[in-house]
């Protein structure tokens, strides 16, 4: 009986550890979505400066804030305003969905990114995230404008469809999220390093003031999570669409193509994330390392499949 | 000469016809948009590095 009943209590506390899996999801999909959970104040938590509380309106928020994060906010909310300005102008030179080559795609990514986040900062007052997600953007831009930069021209005639509005658009919205997600991921690395190290008693509790100011790696992970399971579905998406041009295009739905392929692997890969994420053992760190290998697979698709790769995707119009 | 070959538009003259239909003053527009973003979207990380630095 004994036995029984410790299996029993086994069983439950497993049942039990499963159903937190998501719940921030669940909660998310409705109008009164809950933030992510107050981090725990506990010694090895870098939650001093975690994420405020959303028990008190932006206005409130942004007013106790302090005068650099103000300021920080506006100039981001004003920028994405430039940035999707950029965007649209451009679309309306050249007639078409701003999104044809390289530097029109990771633009446009940029400003999906930029504009997912600065919802996300306004939505749950993530403020000690903005210099890494936004750094990251400045970055990406940065790159794009200096090393791919390529002047507003026709469209090749390949992708002279209306396809190019439904696929590639897809595949640009799931990718600045996806770059989300990605900067999330290493920060939830980071502060759980961090987390293990004060725990350890390595290093002191607020010891690190960078450190110290990024939110929980509890709050990261469920962000991180609710950030991919919105980009996946619209990158399913995206791949199917992909695959229905194909079939109108070149008379075939799939042809092992490198940038099919490395699309196909990269869907696996935050796949597999998601389900790691809801498996019990291989959630935390490794689930993350999966979600960053899916980005990465991305990036490589972008940077050295599109660009140095011959094949029936090469539009990339750089070099 | 031959007659069909004048005719034939060259690749250069193509592109040349592809290109009258890019608004090229919009597009300038958008570079400078794309610019300004960039300089805003910076000023915006000094921000959030001034409130790491000297915020509460």
């Amino acid at each position: 009986m004994t036995s029984r009943a410790a299996a029993k209590a086994a069983v439950e506390s497993r049942v039990a550890e499963l159903a937190t899996v998501g719940a921030g999801v669940a909660s998310s999909s409705g109008s009164s979505a809950e933030p992510p959970a107050a981090a725990p104040a506990g010694p090895g938590s870098p939650a001093a400066s975690a994420l405020p509380a959303r028990r008190q309106s932006f206005s409130q928020a942004i007013g106790e804030a302090g005068t650099w994060v103000r300021a920080a906010v506006a100039l981001s909310v004003a920028g994405v305003t430039a940035h999707l300005a950029a965007v649209v102008t451009r679309g309306f030179a050249v007639h078409r969905a701003p999104w044809g080559n390289m530097y029109e795609f990771v633009t446009a990514l940029t400003c999906v990114a930029a504009i997912f986040f600065v919802y996300v900062l306004i939505r749950y007052r993530a403020w000690a995230l903005g210099i890494w997600v936004m750094g990251a953007v400045v970055v990406a831009l940065g790159l794009a404008e200096t090393v791919i930069y390529t002047a507003a021209g026709p469209l090749v005639p390949a992708l002279q469809s209306y396809w190019l509005s439904i696929h590639v658009t897809a595949m640009t919205l799931s990718s600045g999220i996806f770059f989300v997600a990605a900067v999330l991921g290493i920060l939830y690395l980071v502060a759980e390093r961090y987390r293990a190290r004060v725990a350890a008693g390595k290093v002191a509790e607020g010891g690190n003031g960078l450190l110290s100011r990024i939110p929980s790696a509890e709050q990261l992970d469920k962000l991180t999570y609710r950030t991919v399971i919105f980009g996946f579905p619209v990158w399913t998406f995206g791949v199917i669409a992909g695959a229905i041009w194909a079939d109108e295009a070149w008379g075939r739905y799939w042809g092992w193509d490198p940038v099919e392929t490395w699309a196909f692997i990269t869907w696996v890969l935050y796949a597999a994330y998601l389900h790691a994420r809801a498996t019990a053992g291989w959630r935390g760190r490794r689930a993350h390392y999966i979600q960053l290998l899916g980005f990465a697979s991305l990036v490589f698709n972008i940077l050295v499949i599109q660009v140095f790769i011959t094949g029936m995707h090469s539009y990339a119009g750089v070099g | 000469m031959t007659p069909g070959l004048s005719e034939s538009p060259t690749t250069s003259q193509k592109r040349e016809r592809e290109l009258v239909g890019i608004n090229q003053g919009l597009a300038a527009v958008s570079g400078d948009f794309m610019i300004a973003a960039l300089l805003i979207y910076s000023l915006g990380v000094l921000a959030f590095a001034g409130d790491l630095a000297c915020g509460r």
